[in-house]
Protein backbone atom coordinates (compact mmCIF):
# COMPACT_ATOMS: atom_id res chain seq x y z
CA UNK A 1 0.00 0.00 0.00
CA UNK A 2 2.88 2.39 0.77
CA UNK A 3 4.37 1.74 -2.65
CA UNK A 4 1.02 2.38 -4.31
CA UNK A 5 0.63 5.66 -2.43
CA UNK A 6 4.13 6.77 -3.48
CA UNK A 7 3.32 5.93 -7.11
CA UNK A 8 0.22 8.14 -7.03
CA UNK A 9 2.05 10.96 -5.25
CA UNK A 10 4.74 10.78 -7.93
CA UNK A 11 2.11 11.03 -10.67
CA UNK A 12 0.65 14.12 -8.99
CA UNK A 13 4.18 15.53 -8.81
CA UNK A 14 4.66 14.92 -12.54
CA UNK A 15 1.45 16.60 -13.67
CA UNK A 16 1.71 19.57 -11.33
CA UNK A 17 5.31 20.64 -12.01
CA UNK A 18 6.16 23.32 -14.53
CA UNK A 19 9.69 22.26 -15.47
CA UNK A 20 11.25 19.09 -16.82
CA UNK A 21 13.57 18.81 -13.81
CA UNK A 22 10.53 18.71 -11.48
CA UNK A 23 8.91 16.18 -13.77
CA UNK A 24 11.97 13.95 -13.59
CA UNK A 25 11.91 14.15 -9.80
CA UNK A 26 8.26 13.05 -9.89
CA UNK A 27 9.21 10.25 -12.26
CA UNK A 28 11.82 9.14 -9.77
CA UNK A 29 9.12 8.93 -7.08
CA UNK A 30 6.98 6.81 -9.41
CA UNK A 31 9.86 4.43 -10.08
CA UNK A 32 10.68 4.18 -6.35
CA UNK A 33 7.08 3.35 -5.51
CA UNK A 34 6.87 0.89 -8.39
CA UNK A 35 9.98 -0.98 -7.24
CA UNK A 36 8.70 -1.22 -3.66
CA UNK A 37 5.26 -2.34 -4.85
CA UNK A 38 6.58 -4.83 -7.40
CA UNK A 39 9.10 -6.40 -5.04
CA UNK A 40 6.42 -6.76 -2.35
CA UNK A 41 3.89 -8.31 -4.72
CA UNK A 42 6.38 -10.69 -6.37
CA UNK A 43 7.68 -11.68 -2.94
CA UNK A 44 4.12 -12.35 -1.81
CA UNK A 45 3.03 -14.32 -4.84
CA UNK A 46 6.17 -16.03 -6.20
CA UNK A 47 9.57 -16.38 -4.63
CA UNK A 48 12.07 -14.32 -2.65
CA UNK A 49 14.84 -14.73 -5.23
CA UNK A 50 12.48 -13.82 -8.06
CA UNK A 51 11.49 -10.67 -6.18
CA UNK A 52 15.12 -9.56 -5.79
CA UNK A 53 15.87 -10.29 -9.46
CA UNK A 54 12.82 -8.29 -10.51
CA UNK A 55 13.89 -5.45 -8.21
CA UNK A 56 17.36 -5.36 -9.76
CA UNK A 57 15.81 -4.90 -13.20
CA UNK A 58 13.62 -2.09 -11.90
CA UNK A 59 16.57 -0.30 -10.27
CA UNK A 60 18.44 -0.43 -13.60
CA UNK A 61 15.37 0.93 -15.39
CA UNK A 62 15.23 3.84 -12.89
CA UNK A 63 18.58 5.07 -14.14
CA UNK A 64 17.53 4.68 -17.77
CA UNK A 65 14.31 6.66 -17.25
CA UNK A 66 16.03 9.47 -15.37
CA UNK A 67 18.84 9.67 -17.93
CA UNK A 68 16.27 9.99 -20.74
CA UNK A 69 14.50 12.77 -18.83
CA UNK A 70 17.72 14.72 -18.44
CA UNK A 71 18.58 14.26 -22.12
CA UNK A 72 15.22 15.84 -23.01
CA UNK A 73 15.84 18.69 -20.58
CA UNK A 74 19.32 19.30 -22.06
CA UNK A 75 17.78 19.49 -25.56
CA UNK A 76 15.18 21.96 -24.31
CA UNK A 77 17.81 24.04 -22.61
CA UNK A 78 19.87 24.22 -25.80
CA UNK A 79 16.82 25.38 -27.75
CA UNK A 80 15.18 27.84 -25.36
CA UNK A 81 17.56 28.40 -22.42
CA UNK A 82 14.74 27.14 -20.23
CA UNK A 83 13.39 23.76 -19.14
CA UNK A 84 9.74 24.82 -18.85
CA UNK A 85 7.17 22.17 -19.73
CA UNK A 86 5.35 24.54 -22.07
CA UNK A 87 8.34 24.38 -24.46
CA UNK A 88 8.21 20.60 -24.76
CA UNK A 89 6.16 20.65 -27.97
CA UNK A 90 9.12 22.31 -29.73
CA UNK A 91 10.88 18.98 -29.73
CA UNK A 92 8.55 17.79 -32.49
CA UNK A 93 10.84 19.58 -34.91
CA UNK B 1 12.82 -10.83 14.80
CA UNK B 2 10.17 -10.86 12.09
CA UNK B 3 8.07 -8.34 14.02
CA UNK B 4 11.10 -6.03 14.38
CA UNK B 5 11.72 -6.29 10.63
CA UNK B 6 8.06 -5.61 9.96
CA UNK B 7 8.18 -2.52 12.20
CA UNK B 8 11.32 -1.28 10.44
CA UNK B 9 9.65 -1.93 7.08
CA UNK B 10 6.65 0.15 8.11
CA UNK B 11 8.87 2.91 9.53
CA UNK B 12 10.95 3.26 6.37
CA UNK B 13 7.84 3.07 4.23
CA UNK B 14 6.21 5.81 6.29
CA UNK B 15 9.31 8.01 5.90
CA UNK B 16 9.23 7.51 2.12
CA UNK B 17 5.51 8.32 2.04
CA UNK B 18 5.98 11.50 4.09
CA UNK B 19 8.80 12.57 1.75
CA UNK B 20 6.53 12.01 -1.26
CA UNK B 21 3.72 14.06 0.33
CA UNK B 22 6.04 16.92 1.34
CA UNK B 23 7.61 17.07 -2.12
CA UNK B 24 4.22 18.01 -3.59
CA UNK B 25 4.17 21.36 -1.83
CA UNK B 26 7.82 22.44 -2.01
CA UNK B 27 8.94 25.03 -4.51
CA UNK B 28 12.68 24.82 -3.85
CA UNK B 29 14.27 22.29 -6.22
CA UNK B 30 17.09 21.37 -3.86
CA UNK B 31 14.68 20.66 -1.00
CA UNK B 32 12.59 18.47 -3.32
CA UNK B 33 15.76 16.73 -4.41
CA UNK B 34 16.70 16.07 -0.78
CA UNK B 35 13.28 14.54 -0.21
CA UNK B 36 13.64 12.34 -3.30
CA UNK B 37 17.01 11.13 -2.04
CA UNK B 38 15.58 10.49 1.44
CA UNK B 39 12.68 8.57 -0.10
CA UNK B 40 15.14 6.45 -2.12
CA UNK B 41 17.19 5.71 0.99
CA UNK B 42 14.01 4.80 2.87
CA UNK B 43 12.91 2.46 0.10
CA UNK B 44 16.35 0.85 0.37
CA UNK B 45 15.70 0.56 4.11
CA UNK B 46 12.45 -1.23 3.33
CA UNK B 47 14.37 -3.69 1.14
CA UNK B 48 16.94 -4.14 3.91
CA UNK B 49 14.27 -4.77 6.52
CA UNK B 50 12.64 -7.36 4.30
CA UNK B 51 15.95 -9.20 3.92
CA UNK B 52 17.01 -8.12 0.44
CA UNK B 53 20.42 -6.60 1.26
CA UNK B 54 21.69 -6.67 -2.32
CA UNK B 55 18.66 -4.78 -3.57
CA UNK B 56 18.96 -2.29 -0.70
CA UNK B 57 22.60 -1.51 -1.52
CA UNK B 58 21.76 -1.14 -5.23
CA UNK B 59 18.87 1.19 -4.40
CA UNK B 60 21.03 3.35 -2.09
CA UNK B 61 23.77 3.64 -4.69
CA UNK B 62 21.35 4.52 -7.51
CA UNK B 63 19.41 7.03 -5.38
CA UNK B 64 22.57 8.79 -4.23
CA UNK B 65 24.06 8.98 -7.72
CA UNK B 66 20.78 10.23 -9.20
CA UNK B 67 20.51 12.87 -6.45
CA UNK B 68 24.02 14.13 -7.25
CA UNK B 69 23.26 14.17 -10.99
CA UNK B 70 19.99 16.04 -10.39
CA UNK B 71 21.77 18.60 -8.24
CA UNK B 72 24.27 19.11 -11.04
CA UNK B 73 21.52 19.58 -13.64
CA UNK B 74 19.43 21.89 -11.46
CA UNK B 75 22.50 24.09 -11.00
CA UNK B 76 23.36 23.87 -14.70
CA UNK B 77 19.87 24.97 -15.73
CA UNK B 78 19.74 27.58 -12.93
CA UNK B 79 16.58 25.84 -11.79
CA UNK B 80 16.43 26.84 -8.14
CA UNK B 81 12.64 27.10 -7.89
CA UNK B 82 9.80 25.16 -9.46
CA UNK B 83 6.39 25.99 -8.03
CA UNK B 84 3.68 23.40 -8.71
CA UNK B 85 0.59 24.44 -10.67
CA UNK B 86 -2.19 24.72 -8.02
CA UNK B 87 -4.97 23.57 -10.35
CA UNK B 88 -3.19 20.38 -11.44
CA UNK B 89 -1.99 19.81 -7.87
CA UNK B 90 -5.54 19.81 -6.45
CA UNK B 91 -6.89 17.82 -9.41
CA UNK B 92 -4.10 15.26 -9.13
CA UNK B 93 -4.51 14.85 -5.37
CA UNK B 94 -8.28 14.31 -5.74
CA UNK B 95 -7.85 11.76 -8.57
CA UNK B 96 -5.02 10.00 -6.74
CA UNK B 97 -6.94 9.67 -3.48
CA UNK B 98 -9.92 8.30 -5.42
CA UNK B 99 -7.80 5.79 -7.34
CA UNK B 100 -5.86 4.80 -4.22
CA UNK B 101 -9.00 3.98 -2.24
CA UNK B 102 -10.54 2.21 -5.24
CA UNK B 103 -7.48 -0.01 -5.66
CA UNK B 104 -6.94 -0.55 -1.95
CA UNK B 105 -10.56 -1.61 -1.54
CA UNK B 106 -10.66 -4.14 -4.37
CA UNK B 107 -7.05 -5.31 -4.44
CA UNK B 108 -6.23 -5.07 -0.73
CA UNK B 109 -6.03 -8.85 -0.08
CA UNK B 110 -3.29 -9.13 -2.72
CA UNK B 111 -1.11 -6.52 -1.05
CA UNK B 112 -1.15 -7.76 2.53
CA UNK B 113 2.27 -7.00 3.92
CA UNK B 114 2.17 -9.96 6.29
CA UNK B 115 2.76 -12.02 3.12
CA UNK B 116 6.38 -10.81 3.07
CA UNK B 117 8.73 -13.59 4.03
CA UNK B 118 11.41 -11.47 5.77
CA UNK B 119 14.22 -13.95 5.20
CA UNK B 120 17.75 -13.43 4.02
CA UNK B 121 18.91 -15.07 0.83
CA UNK B 122 22.53 -15.71 -0.18
CA UNK B 123 24.02 -13.49 -2.86
CA UNK B 124 25.14 -16.52 -4.88
CA UNK B 125 21.55 -17.63 -5.22
CA UNK B 126 20.56 -14.24 -6.65
CA UNK B 127 23.45 -14.31 -9.12
CA UNK B 128 22.61 -17.85 -10.19
CA UNK B 129 18.97 -16.91 -10.66
CA UNK B 130 19.90 -13.84 -12.69
CA UNK B 131 22.33 -15.65 -14.98
CA UNK B 132 20.57 -19.00 -15.38
CA UNK B 133 16.85 -18.27 -15.17
CA UNK B 134 16.75 -14.63 -16.28
CA UNK B 135 19.37 -14.54 -19.02
CA UNK B 136 16.90 -13.27 -21.61
CA UNK B 137 15.72 -10.47 -19.32
CA UNK B 138 19.30 -9.40 -18.66
CA UNK B 139 19.94 -9.25 -22.40
CA UNK B 140 16.80 -7.18 -22.89
CA UNK B 141 17.85 -4.79 -20.14
CA UNK B 142 21.30 -4.49 -21.74
CA UNK B 143 19.73 -3.66 -25.12
CA UNK B 144 17.46 -1.07 -23.45
CA UNK B 145 20.49 0.48 -21.72
CA UNK B 146 22.38 0.57 -25.03
CA UNK B 147 19.45 2.20 -26.87
CA UNK B 148 19.04 4.69 -24.03
CA UNK B 149 22.75 5.55 -24.05
CA UNK B 150 22.75 6.13 -27.81
CA UNK B 151 19.48 8.11 -27.63
CA UNK B 152 20.69 10.26 -24.73
CA UNK B 153 23.91 11.01 -26.55
CA UNK B 154 22.00 11.91 -29.70
CA UNK B 155 19.50 14.13 -27.89
CA UNK B 156 21.97 16.00 -25.76
CA UNK B 157 24.54 16.88 -28.41
CA UNK B 158 25.13 20.63 -28.63
CA UNK B 159 23.95 21.27 -32.19
CA UNK B 160 21.13 19.86 -34.27
CA UNK B 161 20.74 20.40 -38.05
CA UNK B 162 23.36 23.09 -38.08
CA UNK B 163 21.53 25.40 -35.69
CA UNK B 164 22.27 26.06 -32.07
Amino acid sequence: MIGLAIVFLGIVNIISRRSVVGMVLGLHFVMLGMSLLAVSVVDFSLDRVEAVAFGVFLVVLQTVVVASGYAISIRLFYNRRSTAMKNLNELRG
Amino acid sequence: MASLNYSLYLFFGAVAGVCAVLSLFLTETRATLLLVWLAGVSIGGCFLASGAEFLAIAQWLVSTILAIVTLFFSNLFDQSEDAPDPFFLVLGVICSVFCFFLISKYLAPAFVMSGLKFQNIPLAQIGKSLVVEHALEIQLICVICLIAAVGVGHLSRPEMDGKK
